[in-house]
């Protein structure tokens, strides 16, 4: 990233209640990047992606924070300007594709409808689009498609109806909030690879959440990974797998059976659950799960800082000792 | 190995209400002649898509659905269609884990309530003897036993999947049936709970028909795993063999589609990405039930079905292709 980045992010805050569940997160993302955002349940990585769509649920509130997309202010705008951007500067795809779409209209519909919210064209050249969209995520039978409802399609299907619709606008960012969890393995290779190729041809940059680690390891140029609404870890994709920097990260690895680990064998756990939003004391929050915990850690909370040469950064008092 | 279960062209058809005009639907052939052995100690993997009829096939062996056709030998008894007294006898025997620890635990009762009921409804236990045998099973499963009077909403998703496996061990079963046990659960919670269903295994000798859609899973907790396609077992090895050297196009390209959590080893793999979706059950292709996404189907495919063959001494598989 030497060009100035496409989205730049800076003390992003979303509180829920009195409880913080993202907390104070700085971030950027490249032209044409994939960043990846990992962590468990609950560690605030849906919240961000929602926090940067302003669509975030009712109860959540973002208190705080910059976000610079290719230059405009996205946290200055109100709803009517920030209406225009999405789908057309910003795209998001969810993971239960049946449920993003509207059950009550066909297909066609809402493609029309995604494709005229954002330029001047009527109905006919809207519906020719749509198909043509379709056509570009694989759906061969475009002219059936169109006119189906959500529940005549398989999920597959319903998320290659989203990337079309997510991509009408050819957005500069692409959102991807665990958009194969629900699917199935055959088809969760057919969707990552369907993404990979929309990607290279539109030139967008992606924000994938995940908390596979295999989808990280596939897709992702650079890996954030989140745990109590903290960003503790960066780096680049394959720094992180060949040495993580953080003893979550570390854990996160070792703890998922791997096709190549000894069958039968103990798997390591990481004992103990993730705080909940507000609980944590004054140190670092997964000090009460590390085991590279010192007293230190209990009393002040390490910042993100870089590691070495500075190309990624860690938020761990011991970074240096972690994975040696 | 005493072989505990057996199963012999077990069939589970559904073939639905009739509709407002009279009309039946098409009926599903949710498991269509599924045979299997599985022994003591042992524990057989059973992956597949959704819709595969995996699930179909656990319910079954639970005697939760009911066969339409072969047979479900349990130390050698047949209990295909054992009712009453029988039935009560073989849920003793075999009990059940599901995927959502949230809706397996009903939520006005405590949890001890919940761990007890297989006692109380089986008149095993009852009064300080009852409570004790809670006390003990919440024990096993890493729980404390003064938690027995708290109710479901007060435990996590990794404990709620801890106090359904403490509920399946109270009549101390033979055979669990574990369906999704772990698909639920974020990932660090998700290796403690392989690791107690292991444990148990070496303990208490139990055997485990451990049905995932996850085959990393699978292959690290189970000694045989079985591979279903529309209703079909089409292949059946010892875990090592599966994985090391499918014989059957479908098993290659599962494997070859779970992501590596290696970005070297990921990105320099070839996949076979297959293409298209799993066909309707209710009108499976003919010939053999894969052809439709096969790489390699010849014309022969389309007609013949494979038969499930010993290719190599405990490797079946069911593809003309492969010898």
């Amino acid at each position: 990233m030497t060009s100035a980045p496409l989205l730049s992010v800076e003390n992003l805050t979303v509180m829920i209640g009195g409880a913080a569940v993202v907390d104070h997160i700085s971030f950027a993302v490249g032209r044409s990047e994939v960043v990846a955002i990992v962590g468990e349940s609950g560690c605030g990585k849906s919240m961000t992606a929602f926090a940067l769509m302003d669509l975030l649920p009712a109860a959540a509130r973002r208190t705080d924070g910059r976000i610079d997309l290719g230059g405009r202010h996205l946290h200055e705008l109100d709803e009517a300007g920030m209406q225009k951007l999405r789908g057309k500067e910003m795209s998001i795809i969810f993971q239960e594709p049946v449920a993003a779409l509207d059950p009550l209209m066909n297909v066609g519909d809402q493609l029309v409808e995604a494709i005229r919210a954002h330029q001047e064209v009527d109905k006919t050249q809207a519906l020719a689009q749509a198909r043509a969209l379709l056509e570009t995520v694989g759906i061969t039978d475009a002219d059936l498609r169109l006119k189906q409802y959500p529940f005549e399609l398989s999920g597959g299907m319903c998320q290659r109806v989203m990337i079309a619709g997510a991509l009408a606008g050819q957005p500069s960012l692409l959102i991807a909030d665990e958009p194969t969890t629900a699917l199935d393995v055959t088809i969760q290779a057919q969707i990552l690879e369907l993404i990979k190729q929309r990607r290279a041809e539109i030139g967008a940059s992606v924000i994938l959440i995940t908390h596979d680690m295999g989808v990280v390891a596939d897709m992702a140029d650079r890996v954030l990974v989140m745990y109590a609404g903290r960003i503790v870890e960066e780096a680049d994709a394959f720094d992180l797998f060949a040495r993580p920097r953080h003893p979550y990260t570390e854990a996160l690895l070792k703890s998922v059976p791997r096709l190549d680990d000894v069958p039968g064998t103990r798997l390591p756990v990481i004992e103990g659950a993730v705080p909940r939003p507000g609980s944590h004391g004054p140190g670092c929050r997964f000090a009460s799960r590390c085991p590279l915990v010192i007293d230190h850690c209990l009393a002040e909370e390490p910042g993100l800082l870089p590691v070495e040469d500075g190309a990624r950064r860690s938020a761990c008092w011991r970074r240096d000792e972690v994975g040696a | 190995m005493t072989e505990l279960l057996r199963l012999d062209r077990l069939a589970v058809h559904f073939t639905g209400r009739r509709n407002w005009r009279g009309r039946r639907p098409l009926p599903v052939r949710a498991v269509d002649g599924v045979s299997f052995s599985l022994g003591q100690r042992e524990t057989l993997g059973l992956v597949g898509e959704s819709g595969c009829g995996k699930s179909t096939l656990g319910n079954a062996v639970l005697r939760l659905v009911k066969p339409s056709a072969g047979e479900i030998r349990f130390e050698g008894r047949d209990v295909t269609t054992v009712a009453g007294a029988e039935l009560r006898a073989l849920r003793r025997d075999v009990q059940m884990v599901f995927q959502d620890p949230y809706s397996a635990l009903n939520p006005k009762l405590t949890v001890g309530e919940s761990v007890g009921e297989p006692l109380r409804a089986h008149g095993l236990a009852t009064g300080q003897a009852l409570s004790g045998e809670i006390g003990e099973l919440l024990e096993m499963v890493g729980l404390p036993r003064e938690r027995a009077s708290r109710y479901p909403h007060e435990f996590s998703g990794g404990q709620r999947q801890r106090l359904v496996i403490a509920r399946a061990l109270a009549l101390k079963p033979k055979l669990i049936v574990c369906d999704e046990p772990v698909s639920a659960l974020d990932v660090s919670i998700r290796s403690q709970i392989l690791n107690l269903l292991m444990e148990f295994q070496q303990r208490l000798g139990l055997s485990y028909l451990f049905i995932s859609h996850d085959l990393s899973v699978v292959r690290h907790i189970s000694h045989r795993v079985a591979v279903m396609y529309l209703g079909r077992i089409v292949e059946l090895a010892p875990r090592d063999n599966l994985f090391r050297e499918p014989l059957h196009p479908y098993t290659e390209a599962l494997i070859s589609a779970i992501p590596l959590p290696d970005p070297v080893a990921q990105r320099r793999r070839t996949r076979i990405i297959l293409k298209g979706e799993l066909p309707k059950p209710t009108a499976p292709p003919p010939g053999c039930p894969f052809h439709t996404r096969c790489p390699i189907a010849i014309p022969m495919c389309r007609e013949v079905v494979p038969p499930l063959e010993e290719k190599r001494p405990g490797h079946w598989a069911a593809c003309h292709l492969r010898s």
